[in-house]
């Protein structure tokens, strides 16, 4: 439906609108008629997200203004908390060569994870956005499963397959692989679980995005010749970048914070920073230093999402600059 | 000075005892409908609390107890956010955070007069008077049972043991008895003496990597996975993770090297101005009681730390117990306050071996 059509769907004089707003008498009703005129009017955008705003406010601005407070905050080496202002616990975050190696490996796996999701996602979107409804709700389910397993038992099912007398030996072994090489407590076994479980978050948006891609696109450039994949390259893909944005964004969100995963399959040979700010704020007890690098993951997925999405809008723009 | 007639004193003395006969008649009767709440720990020592030893002392002190578990640093957190306005009476935490307690006025001194049970208490468990300890369990290596163990921690740096250990994570406080087996391991001194030696002694840890397999957080698990094979050996951790596997028959047991073994010390403390202060202190002196001891160790095959219980054979063959035998098996507790002091730093270098 076009956005010309819903305008003449909301200013139709069909008589149940017309019921719809009328005003009836009473102070109730004058309460309703002034909450609507406002809803209809100028307001209405601002109403509509003010309850999201306020949860948000409350539920992340807050504590996140607070957490940014405390890592400004000093600690004295035997665990008690200090009033008083320092920077120290940046300095002491970004003199540490430790931290940035470990800040570089989480943007590695958050990227690398990203980027292997939206390969497997695009086979698995098209199907659902293009094929049967049997098959499409079939990997449907399939895709969403694993989001219905706890992250503790789905992690420690990929430890029963990764460990070295695991599945994955047992079938190397199988194929003749004398000495399986063992992903259990690496980095691998981190982006392989981390990939299964954030699969669902590209290929869900990017589903959408295909399944809203007019066909007769596709065909006609079919019947001018392309082949089909001279089709996704130049139809499917530009066309469906806006949900691959999203689901990116998410999969890089989500795998950068990830805690559980990293921990169990990691060994702690490969933790991620959210390893690090647990270790800081439950062992160490030092909440402001746990403050100051939970700042930096915010601050560093939030500049990646806003240069990933500003990048891939400018793509957007220019690749679909002639259509319009 | 007033003289009292005969009458008079009858009358006071009849009057007295009118107003406390109910309190007289009833068994601990101060206590009535008085509740008080405190912070256990989880797992089976906090189900066998939970399950036992409060439901009989909320019977015999007419009483309610409201129990909240979680672990050491969450408990101390618990008590740092109701500093103000103290929720929690009693507190379960380890040893080591004792002395962040005091430094930071979280909990009083135990009133000795108030709890007959701390007459059978070892000494070297009562904290000078900040707490008791209420399970002791021993710290040291595991292993499968199909292999056989090193007689010292220093065998475990040759090659033979590339890839088949797991380390206890920097997370958890049996790491730091891991720093100090390798400051002993180094400069061949005790670990009384090697504890102040860790600084110098990452070079130490550095060369056990190639043998580790990968650090450990869970107890448990890693006991589970040295029972199927993944790992020959794991180092350190309590003897209450390892040994209820020992004993349902699974293929991981304890050893203990000659360098000695550490204790780990599961304590209670009184939390300041905490409410009911006299029931949370009756509360206490019940759970180092002889006979709530006796049932609380067999359960979590945990060291008590009061004199005069007897065990089964078969109990002895888990825990470290009497006092003497702690002794034997060189029992060691460390110097918290100084570990506490360098731990954020001790932490920081490990990460840097291990993490990157």
């Amino acid at each position: 439906m076009s956005r010309a059509d819903i305008i003449d769907v909301t200013a139709s004089s069909s008589p149940d609108l017309r019921a719809a707003r009328e005003i009836p008498e009473g102070w109730i009703s004058r309460l309703a008629g002034k909450a609507w005129s406002l809803l209809s009017g100028r307001y209405t955008g601002y109403l509509l997200v003010a309850p999201t705003v306020l949860f948000l406010a409350a539920w992340f601005l807050w504590p996140v203004l607070t957490m940014v407070y405390l890592s400004l905050t000093a600690h004295s080496v035997d665990g008690v908390m200090v009033e008083g202002f320092t920077l120290e616990n940046y300095i002491r975050l970004f003199s540490s060569d430790l931290y940035f190696r470990i800040l570089m490996r989480t943007i590695r796996i958050a990227l690398m994870t990203s980027l292997f999701a939206a390969l497997f996602a695009y086979p698995l979107a098209i199907t659902i956005a293009r094929g049967g409804p049997t098959l499409a709700r079939l990997v449907t389910i399939t895709i969403l499963a694993p989001l219905l397993v706890n992250v503790v038992v789905r992690s420690y099912g990929w430890q029963t397959i990764l460990n070295k007398t695991g599945a994955l030996a047992w079938v190397l072994k199988l194929l003749g692989v004398s000495n399986p090489p063992v992903l259990l407590y690496t980095e691998w076994a981190v982006l392989i679980a981390c990939v299964h479980v954030y699969l669902p978050f590209v290929v869900m948006p990017l589903a959408g995005a295909i399944g809203r891609i007019d066909r007769t696109v596709e065909e006609a450039a079919r019947v001018a010749g392309a082949t089909r994949f001279s089709v996704f390259l130049r139809v499917i893909f530009p066309l469906s970048l806006p949900g691959l944005a999203v689901g990116v964004s998410l999969v890089f969100s989500l795998s950068a914070a990830a805690y559980v995963t990293p921990q169990i399959l990691g060994g702690n040979f490969s933790p991620l920073l959210g390893t690090l700010i647990e270790q800081q704020i439950l062992t160490l007890n030092d909440w402001p230093f746990g403050a100051a690098i939970s700042t930096l993951l915010i601050a560093m997925v939030l500049a990646s999402n806003l240069i990933f999405l500003k990048l891939v809008s400018r793509r957007f723009a220019r690749w679909t600059a002639g259509a319009r | 000075m007033t003289t009292l007639s005969r009458r008079t004193f009858g009358k006071l003395a009849l009057g007295a005892t009118t107003l406390a006969a109910p309190m007289g008649f009833t068994r601990n009767g101060w206590a009535q409908g008085k509740e008080i709440q405190i912070g256990i720990w989880g797992g089976s020592q906090g189900e066998f609390v939970k399950k036992n030893i409060i439901p009989a002392f909320e019977k015999d002190f007419g009483c309610k107890v409201t129990a909240e578990e979680g672990f050491t640093l969450a408990n101390v957190g618990k008590m740092r956010a109701t500093k103000a306005n103290p929720k929690f009476s009693v507190m379960f935490i380890d040893d080591v955070a004792i002395p962040i307690c005091k430094t930071e006025g979280l909990i009083d001194q135990l009133p000795s007069a108030d709890m007959p049970a701390l007459a059978n208490l070892y000494p070297r468990f009562g904290f000078d008077g900040w707490g008791t300890a209420l399970a002791i369990s021993v710290a040291s290596m595991f292993h499968n049972t199909s292999i056989t163990p090193p007689g010292s921690y220093a065998d475990l740096w040759k090659p033979e043991y590339a890839g088949k250990l797991k380390l206890v994570s920097p997370k958890n406080t049996p790491s730091v008895f891991f720093l100090i087996v390798a400051a002993a391991v180094k400069s061949g001194k005790p670990f009384a003496e090697a504890q102040y030696l860790v600084d110098d002694s990452f070079d130490k840890v550095a060369a056990l990597k190639p043998n580790i397999m990968n650090l450990f957080d869970n107890g448990p698990q890693a006991a589970a996975e040295v029972a199927q094979g993944q790992a020959e050996i794991g180092l350190l951790e309590l003897s209450k993770y390892i040994y209820p596997y020992t004993a349902k028959g699974a293929p991981v047991t304890m050893s203990f090297p000659s360098e000695g073994s550490f204790a780990g010390n599961n304590c209670q403390v009184l939390v300041k101005g905490a409410p009911n202060k006299d029931l949370a202190v009756a509360f206490m002196n019940r759970m180092i009681e002889p006979a709530v001891q006796k049932a609380f160790s067999e359960y979590a095959l945990t060291a008590p730390p009061v004199s005069g219980i007897e065990f089964s054979a078969e109990t002895l063959k888990y825990i470290a117990y009497p006092v003497e035998e702690m002794d034997k098996r060189g029992l060691f507790t460390p110097d918290w306050e100084y570990i506490n002091a360098k731990r954020s730093g001790w932490t920081e270098k490990m990460n840097g071996i291990f993490a990157v």
